[in-house]
């Protein structure tokens, strides 16, 4: 145990050990015992619940911004107000139609997305002879980042093997590898199950490359996975989406979107892919772009979201990937705890006295107070970029 | 604990349940308390317990002939299940019954003295975790509650070692800005509370 771990075990230090309740302990070993014993083992069918969870790659270099309490929400009586939303997915199928006719503004808007991204496609469909790299092939990779409240991050650096076996950072001046003891996922791991239990550049490239080319099957083998995953649980994690999606539209997109930043982590996905991809979210109702951004690196971009708030931001000229941005969707947002509340509703029954209404009401009056002091409404929030990516020959290398 | 005795991973490996019982034996109470600081319900941890073992047993295929202990990657399922329970438990309540259970909070410390039960004291550390984010919070309960270095924490994540560094750093900001801030706004025992002012980190 280092000394950052002492000094937060000392603070923070949790209740001892205990054991199971009396016996307990031996009637889950002779379940156990009883389940294994006729049990195939079968590596794919464990992709539910992945021997290495899934996390985001972009949880490392980024955590949550406005939804600070989003995803820790859970297990604590802190919370922010914005509903998670449909988690378990839409209760309807299909694409929503929109409830109004859309304004020419928007009509223009939708008409430029479309164009823009089906320029990307062209674009990197042309320019890409992109080499899949060996399994071993080291990575180096410097993410940027800021974050409201908190504001500009320390940049953070990282080295990768391609398929995530192998990792290196420096702490103390001192280069440290650390080599995974457990395997990757080998060839008969399908794609899908590859990518949800290990986060790897090769994960993400290999998925990439497994989506069908047709934009239309494209999204209809993505909306099929967002729906039986859960829109919160492909959200969950994604800095773009720490708020969960609201739309099937805006699933799909998150979702494109992180397997298109893990891809970036490496060498991008295959060109051909990446142009499916983008024409994918051509497709998609309701996308909308943004020129002139500049990204957290401090480079030009393009904005694409699908809500208008959460932003992919690629590169004008080449379209490469560059980086993410979080915009303050307004006061609804801001998440909310208790102590924000007056203090009569402090204690805890006193709160739960209160009818629905009532608690919606004083949480939309705290979050309008809370405003005065929270970024505008379209300011950034978060922002996550890529500083450098690159293949090197040996770890510590930039 | 008691490390279970070389050889295991080959022996799990290859589908021997005696071996698998013996890694049961050896890491079971680890993961039920490791579930129980994620989730703050005994019998949730248990269901993750039993759960986690039933799950490496499927996955066993993947643990490599030559590395350490078990006991990572067997919190590092623990550790996904328990988010998944969580995520779970959180689509069933509403947004705003979720809200505040404020008692405990400006009174943490006192809460971590002993005066209360595990399940309190665990509530009361969620409560003060609140401000961190899911990620930060499980790398906090692998790394300071259970003891695992930073790769190991790593290895039952399946991040990058630099990952599980700057997310446990960035806990422990957030946690030292917390706690300042609650020094500062803390009102005193004797005094009525009054509402925070516009007190965000």
């Amino acid at each position: 145990m280092n000394s950052e771990q002492a000094d937060l075990k000392a603070r923070f230090g949790a209740p001892a050990d205990r054991d199971l309740p009396p016996g307990r302990q031996a009637q889950h070993r002779e379940y156990l015992m009883s389940r294994i014993s006729h049990q195939p083992p079968s590596v794919a069918a464990s992709s539910r619940f992945p021997h290495r969870p899934a996390r985001r790659r972009l949880l490392a270099a980024v955590a949550t911004g406005a939804a600070l309490a989003a995803c820790a929400a859970g297990l604590t009586s802190y919370s922010l107000t914005r509903s998670p939303g449909p988690a378990t997915g839409p209760a309807a199928a299909g694409r929503p139609t929109p409830k109004t006719a859309p304004t020419p503004a928007a009509v223009q808007q939708a008409a430029l997305a479309a164009r823009i991204l089906r320029d990307a496609a062209t674009q990197v469909a042309r320019a890409g002879i992109t080499t899949e790299p060996r399994p071993d092939q080291w990575i180096y990779a410097k993410t940027v980042s800021y974050e409201y409240p908190g504001g500009v991050q320390p940049a953070d650096e990282n080295w990768e093997t391609f398929d995530g076996s192998q990792t290196a950072y420096f702490a103390a001046g001192q280069l440290i590898t650390h080599t995974s003891p457990v395997a990757v996922p080998g060839p008969d791991v399908s794609a899908w199950t590859a990518w949800k239990e290990e986060i790897s550049p090769k994960t993400a490239y290999d998925l990439l490359k497994s989506l069908p080319a047709n934009p239309q099957a494209l999204l209809s083998t993505v909306g099929k996975y967002v729906n039986e995953e859960g829109w919160s649980n492909v959200a969950a994690g994604d800095p773009l989406s720490a708020v969960a999606p609201t739309t099937q539209p805006q699933a799909e997109f998150d979702f494109l979107t992180l397997v298109l930043w893990n891809a970036a982590g490496g060498v991008g996905g295959p060109p051909a892919a990446e142009a499916a991809v983008f024409l994918a979210m051509a497709a998609l109702p309701g996308i909308s772009v943004q020129q002139g951004v500049t990204d957290e690196a401090g480079a030009q971009a393009i904005s694409v979201s699908a809500d208008g708030y959460d932003q992919l931001l690629l590169d004008p000229r080449t379209y490469q990937v560059l980086g993410l941005r979080q915009l303050n969707r307004g006061p609804s947002d801001i998440p909310v705890t208790g102590r924000d509340l007056p203090a009569k509703y402090w204690n805890a029954k006193a709160w739960f006295a209160l009818s629905k209404a009532a608690k919606a009401k004083l949480i939309a009056q705290a979050q309008q107070k809370l405003a005065k002091t929270w970024p505008a409404k379209g300011a950034v929030l978060e922002s996550l970029a890529y500083a450098k990516v690159a293949e090197v020959s040996a770890p510590g290398d930039r | 604990m008691n490390d279970p005795p070389a050889g295991l991973r080959s022996r799990v490996r290859s589908g021997d349940a005696d071996a698998f019982g013996a890694v049961f034996d050896a890491y079971a109470k680890s993961v039920y308390n490791h579930a129980f600081r994620l989730t703050g319900d005994w019998s949730v941890a248990e269901d993750v317990m039993a759960a986690t073992f039933l799950e490496a047993w499927r996955a066993r295929q993947r643990i490599a002939e030559d590395g350490g202990s078990l006991r990572p990657w067997l919190l590092g399922i623990a550790t996904n299940l328990a988010r998944s329970h969580r995520r779970a438990s959180r689509r069933h309540r509403k947004a705003v019954e979720r809200l505040p259970v404020l008692d405990g909070f400006p009174d943490f410390a006192d809460d971590l003295t002993g005066r209360l039960d595990d399940a309190a004291r665990v509530a009361a550390l969620h409560r003060v975790l609140g401000n961190l984010r899911e990620p930060e919070l499980e790398v906090l309960a692998l790394c300071v509650w259970s003891d695992l270095g930073y790769a190991d924490a790593a290895e039952a994540l399946g991040v990058p070692v630099g990952t599980v560094r700057s997310r446990l750093s960035r806990a422990r900001t957030r946690l030292a800005r917390l706690t300042d801030r609650e020094l500062a706004s803390r009102p005193r025992a004797d005094q009525p509370k009054a509402p925070a002012k516009e007190a965000r980190q």
